[in-house]
């Protein structure tokens, strides 16, 4: 016998559905497929909601459906690496924001130039707000995995934006080197 | 990627993408880097949300109490 899923569960669910689909287009690459995504991860989690943990973080388990449903069924249609479907269109000319010198648009770029195991953990641990140990389960990896490859994405994001360093040196790093070279 | 042959390939592929850690950015990088992340994943938080998953999740419901 089935019991049914409760009120509070769905509840529970709707309050999930802005990050699912923050989640599902950063792993796609379209806003139109995250929200595919995340109607078969709604129906598989209302059909299998006997299954989650009370108590337990119900982010992380929607996670990994979503995310299993993305490998096993999405995937192969191929992530569109530029913002075809006008994603972010509405907010990419009104972002002003000072306390970021990375723009906005240059860094969505070379987020989407990231190998998709590097992006999806980042993302997770980045920005959604799960831990480690929860990265680890959802990917069903190591921890230690998973601290390698947020530090490989960040220093691949490093370098394609070209912000290494403790100081910025930009273009100026090549001459200074070639005043070096001429001292030496 | 075939990575379960057996666990000994496993394990050494573990430990080889362990071992090939690049060193930890500074703490400036990884500053900017998380705020931009921030600001990236804020934008899709705050995208309007369609209504067809709450009318799917009322649907869900409705058919639930329907069967009883």
């Amino acid at each position: 016998m089935n019991e049914a899923p409760s009120s509070s569960f769905r509840e529970n669910l709707i309050k999930e559905i802005p990050n699912l689909r923050a989640f599902a287009a950063s792993l796609s690459g379209s806003m139109q497929t995250a929200d595919d995504l995340v109607q078969d991860t709604l129906l598989k989690a209302w059909g299998h909601s006997e299954k989650f943990a009370e108590g337990t973080n119900l982010r992380a388990w929607l996670f990994t459906i979503l995310r299993n449903t993305y490998y096993s069924m999405y995937r192969r249609r191929g992530r569109e690496v530029q913002d075809t479907d006008g994603i972010y269109s509405s907010k990419v000319a009104v972002q002003g924001n000072q306390e970021s010198a990375i723009d906005l648009a240059d860094f969505r770029i070379a987020l989407a130039k990231l190998p998709e195991e590097q992006r999806e953990v980042l993302i997770m641990v980045g920005a959604t707000g799960l831990s480690y140990e929860e990265a680890a389960e959802i990917c069903n990896v190591a921890v230690g995995t998973i601290k390698s490859r947020i530090n490989r994405a960040r220093n691949k994001l490093a370098e394609l934006l070209d912000i290494k360093g403790p100081s910025d040196l930009g273009p100026d790093s090549a001459s200074f080197a070639v005043v070096q070279a001429s001292n030496a | 990627m075939q990575q379960n042959n057996f666990d000994g390939i496993a394990m050494n592929h573990a430990m080889n993408e362990a071992n090939m850690d690049l060193p930890d950015l500074d703490a400036r990088t990884k500053g900017l880097l998380g705020r931009a992340l921030q600001s990236h994943y804020d934008d899709l938080i705050n995208a309007p949300i369609p209504d067809r998953f709450l009318v799917l999740l009322a649907q869900l419901e409705a058919k639930e109490t329907g069967d009883e």
